[in-house]
């Protein structure tokens, strides 16, 4: 049983993972492609980014046939989480069989479209498809109970995409041997994008304290309880992220460069509050 | 102004009078009752959850004195219930019923509760 947990919290973690970065790479090609000076010419980190879209697409399906596969197992027993019987009352005849369904469908578009977008164009299509991800996402666990709080966990996870997504994007399209020709574009972006960033993450932060209210209810339930706990995790992760995007916003503000090492710091500190967030949707909340 | 907190009220009234109303599916009641004797024997196994169950995930077994007792096909109602009828014999003797069923959430919540038989002669 633990082992399936951790089966469906890892799945659940590159599912997360997968779309935020999505997300950032639709905000990011957006960003580069609409550059109002025309001093950017942003193919390299446009390129950079369609590359890791794609990537993103294909880890979502992938992620996605894995939970599909421990949810089978939840219901059948793990012996039987393979069988395509199994699979087909999960997928198919379930209630919440729409939700795996438009899920992966909408991933598999990604990854398809990443391979058709071009810097110049296809930018527009492809953000569709990730905002429809965003939006079937809530279709199965905690959101699903009504159409407010479908509504409410999408905005939540669009908005923390294009925040923490894009810092993603940006971390790693920064980290390698060959990143000179995009250090200067992705400054641009990042100059760009930090009105942006604070929008989407006071957005996330309201959309995120209401579902917290929401599931948890009381200030004892916030500290007494397991799901209580793991919230203030991802409470105190998301404040440290925010102020890593502070620091660099201050300093961008100041006309210096942004610092490449503090937004890696940042990537890594998202991928620490999806990986709390993922055991978060795994737990019974008060 | 007035529109402002207007626009806050509703909100925290929408999320005030939601947060009841978003837990698990839980189970609410059975029949037989958890922990109950009955003195007739049992012609089906009903459980009631918080939630409408998805007949599609949900399962009911039943455990007696002797091994695992047959029972019917299972169904399940608009009043948020799973049943069984009870087909194989219950003689005397402490039963366990054990059960699977998952709401609005997806999430697969399992359980069980005991019962016995004391039949009059």
């Amino acid at each position: 049983m633990g082992e399936q947990l951790s089966l469906e919290i890892g799945a659940k973690l590159f599912a997360y993972a997968a779309m935020v970065v999505a997300v950032g790479c639709a905000v990011v090609l957006t960003l580069a492609r609409a550059d109002p000076t025309n001093e950017m010419r942003p193919y390299e980190l446009s390129r950079a980014t369609i590359r890791l879209a794609r990537v993103a697409g294909a880890v979502g399906v992938f992620a996605l046939l894995v939970r599909a596969i421990g949810h089978a197992g939840a219901v059948a027993g793990p012996a039987n989480a393979w069988s395509l019987e199994t699979l087909r009352l999960v997928i198919v005849e379930s209630r919440w069989g729409g939700g795996w369904r438009w899920q992966i469908a909408l991933a598999g578009v990604v990854a398809v479209i990443g391979w058709r977008v071009r810097p110049t164009r296809g930018i527009a299509v492809f953000a569709v498809a990730v905002a429809g991800w965003c939006i079937v996402t809530p279709w199965l666990g905690h959101g699903a109970s009504s159409l407010w709080q479908r509504a409410t966990h999408a905005l939540h996870l669009g908005v923390t995409g294009a925040w923490l997504g894009t810092v993603m994007v940006l971390a790693v399209c920064l980290t390698g041997t060959d990143v000179r020709e995009r250090i200067e574009d992705a400054g641009r972006v990042i100059e760009r994008f930090s009105p942006w960033a604070l929008l989407s993450a006071g957005v996330a932060g309201v959309s995120g304290g209401v579902l917290a209210w929401t599931y948890v209810g009381s200030v004892e339930a916030l500290v007494g309880t397991r799901y209580g706990q793991l919230l203030v995790a991802k409470l105190v992760s998301v404040v440290a992220i925010a102020s890593c995007g502070f620091v660099n916003w201050q300093r961008a503000r100041r006309g210096e460069v942004p610092s490449a090492r503090l937004v890696r710091i940042e990537a890594g500190l998202a991928v620490v509050a999806l990986a709390v967030t993922a055991a978060l949707t795994e737990t019974e909340h008060p | 102004m007035t529109r402002k907190a207007v626009g806050w009220l509703a909100v925290v009234a929408m999320v005030s009078a939601s947060s009841v109303a978003f837990a698990h599916m839980a189970l609410s009641k059975s029949m037989p009752a958890a922990n109950a004797v009955v003195s007739t024997r049992p012609a089906t196994i009903q459980i009631w959850f918080t939630q409408a169950p998805d007949k599609a995930v949900s399962r009911l077994t039943l455990i007696g004195p002797s091994g695992e007792v047959k029972l019917g096909a299972l169904t399940a109602a608009a009043d948020k219930s799973i049943a069984a009828p009870v087909e194989g014999g219950t003689p005397d003797g402490a039963y366990k019923v054990a059960w699977q069923a998952a709401g609005d959430d997806g999430h697969v919540q399992k359980g069980e509760f005991a019962f016995s038989v004391r039949q009059s002669r």
